[in-house]
């Protein structure tokens, strides 16, 4: 049903080099993927490509069996495939009811998105609280829950977060952690991006590491944690090439 | 932090909850009270005589406040700061006051589809103009003013520098500002009114995010430059028809009137002044602008001081009101209550 497929992505940014070198990914629906790689390795990349934010120079993306590389990001966001940047990118100088209100945009039935955002605040009574507070005035965890919410406001079937624990504090990192399980429990497809690649794998089904934008490795995530690779490459010593592994 | 978090909830707390029935009464008795003794204030005028310099002095207070609400509605909530918005008034009052020379329909007739092809050259400008953003578009407003001043300066048909003079009103002295000031006043509510709408529609929340940040905004899914256009079209509608009923006015069109840059940038500074991007704020500031200018030059006559001291007032103003006077005294929570249309 759901399912997104990335096949052979090459993208870049201007006329900047490839970042993403023949990448392909299936991204089944209903489970959490958490992608992990070095800097430079092309994660917030891939994201942004499938956002339709950056256009792929090759391959093809499916999804629901229909091409979306080459939709602009509005018409992405249309099919139900969401993406939170890893700079909230919320307005500051708005409320943070606005903010929803924002994320509800391309709805045309307005009274919808207000019903949603309603369920929003029960779901999470801090943003209730705050809903008529600029957004600049929150915390960072509350900006990063802000910016969750928004997204949800459109009920996507696919979620992409990049990088959300990205300047946090420990523990309003497990609290957003704890937001992400609240949207794995209803069926959400999350593709989670995290430099905090601990955090990220322990809160998901599978676990994809991306090496120089050109290999991606898949395994359940639990195995993916403890492969002892994985660990060395996150300690600076890559003494063996991924590539040989995703060859196989 | 944590202190700072629980007092601006009891900040919201004291601002949100049931506002109490006077506090409402306020916010809808002032302005409407205001605006009855604006449309009863010609009455001494008709009884007594002798109030026309008032007449005159509101009347001029009403164009800069249509001018400046419309400005706000693409300069303050969409962010696109224009210095040339006084086309539209140029382009109206030619627009009105050639009708009226030529064919002797009067101006006000004419000055809503006057308004109407104001509008439309706005959305002509927009689609042109709006494809550049920050001091690209900037200049190219004044470039706009600058082209249109060109144009009439040489055009014969509509004499050129030496302008078109019109006929008077055939009303008796007493009585003949009566019927401008109550257009005016028409269309000054009009525009204030459509400001407001637009603050509190769907359109209007687009704008704002635009001003806020425009990659964010197309990604949300709108069509940014679709609403900016749409936005800088409505702004010229009202300032169209002023302009039409202010040409008639004075009896006298001149480019040197209507279309010196120092029109476009006063309207800015009065929008600024008041706090652009509120509904109430450009009306405000012009209203005040207007008034510390009179007083000053009734003191100190006009002389270059006049200008110098306005200068002064205004640096003070934006130095503690750097949002202007009502966005600055709304961040504060301390806008009463009667100001406070969004």
């Amino acid at each position: 049903m759901g399912t997104l497929v990335v096949e052979n992505i090459v993208a870049g940014y201007g006329s900047g080099p490839n970042i993403l070198r023949g990448l392909s990914l299936t991204i089944e629906a209903g489970k959490t993927y958490c992608i992990i790689g070095p800097n430079g390795a092309g994660k917030s990349t891939l994201v942004k490509v499938i956002a339709g934010l950056l256009k792929p120079r090759e391959g093809r993306i499916m999804y629901k069996g229909e091409p979306i590389n080459g939709l602009r990001a509005d018409q992405v966001l249309q099919r139900g495939i969401c993406y939170v940047p890893s700079d909230r990118s919320l307005f500051p100088d708005m409320t943070v009811k606005e903010n929803l209100r924002m994320g509800g945009y391309i709805l045309r039935n307005s009274s919808l998105v207000e019903k949603r955002i309603e369920q929003i605040f029960i779901q999470f009574p801090i943003l209730k609280e705050k809903r008529s507070q600029m957004a600049k005035t929150l915390s960072g965890g509350q900006q990063q829950l802000t910016s969750i919410a928004r997204a949800m406001v459109l009920k996507p079937e696919l979620i992409m977060l990049d990088e959300p624990s990205l300047g946090l504090a420990p523990k309003v990192v497990q609290q957003i952690f704890g937001t992400i399980a609240i949207l794995r429990d209803q069926g959400l497809t999350i593709l989670l991006v995290e430099q905090n690649a601990r955090k990220g794998l322990e809160n998901a089904d599978q676990g994809v590491v991306l090496d120089l934008g050109m290999n991606s490795f898949e395994r359940p995530a639990v195995e993916v944690l403890h492969d002892p690779r994985i660990q060395e490459l996150y300690l600076g010593k890559r003494s063996r090439p991924l590539q040989a592994e995703a060859a196989q | 932090m944590i202190d700072k978090t629980s007092s601006e909830i009891a900040v919201q707390a004291s601002r949100h909850p049931h506002i109490s029935k006077t506090s409402l009464w306020l916010k809808k008795g002032v302005p409407t009270g205001a605006l009855v003794v604006l449309a009863l204030f010609p009455l001494l005028q008709i009884a007594f005589d002798g109030y026309n310099y008032w007449l005159h002095m509101l009347l001029y207070v009403f164009l800069y406040v249509i001018m400046a609400t419309s400005w706000n509605l693409i300069g303050g909530y969409a962010g696109y700061i224009s210095l040339g918005h006084n086309v539209f008034f140029g382009i109206g009052a030619y627009l009105s006051g050639m009708v009226f020379v030529f064919f002797q329909i009067s101006p006000f007739l004419t000055a809503p589809i006057t308004g109407l092809i104001a509008m439309l050259g706005g959305l002509l400008f927009g689609l042109i103009a709006l494809r550049t953003r920050g001091s690209t578009f900037i200049i190219s407003t004044i470039a706009l003013v600058l082209l249109v001043t060109e144009l009439l300066d040489n055009w014969k048909l509509t004499g050129g520098t030496n302008g078109l003079p019109m006929s008077m009103i055939t009303l008796e002295g007493q009585y003949a500002k009566i019927p401008y000031y109550y257009y005016l006043l028409v269309i000054m509510v009009l525009s204030i009114f459509t400001s407001y709408l637009i603050r509190h529609s769907k359109f209007g929340l687009g704008l704002r995010a635009i001003s806020q940040d425009e990659i964010k905004t197309e990604v949300a899914g709108i069509p940014t430059r679709r609403y900016k256009i749409l936005a800088f079209g409505i702004s010229g509608l009202f300032i169209g028809m002023a302009g039409a009923i202010w040409g008639s006015y004075l009896t006298y069109l001149r480019p040197s009137i209507f279309l010196p840059v120092n029109i476009g940038t006063t309207i800015v500074l009065m929008a600024i002044l008041g706090g652009k991007g509120t509904v109430s704020g450009p009306a405000i500031g012009a209203a005040i602008m207007i008034a510390v200018n009179e007083f000053v030059v009734a003191k100190l006559g006009a002389t270059e001081l006049n200008i110098v001291v306005t200068g002064l007032i205004l640096i003070l103003v934006l130095l503690y009101f750097p949002e202007g006077i009502v966005g600055t005294l709304k961040a504060k929570n301390l806008l009463p209550s009667f100001l406070d249309w969004g």
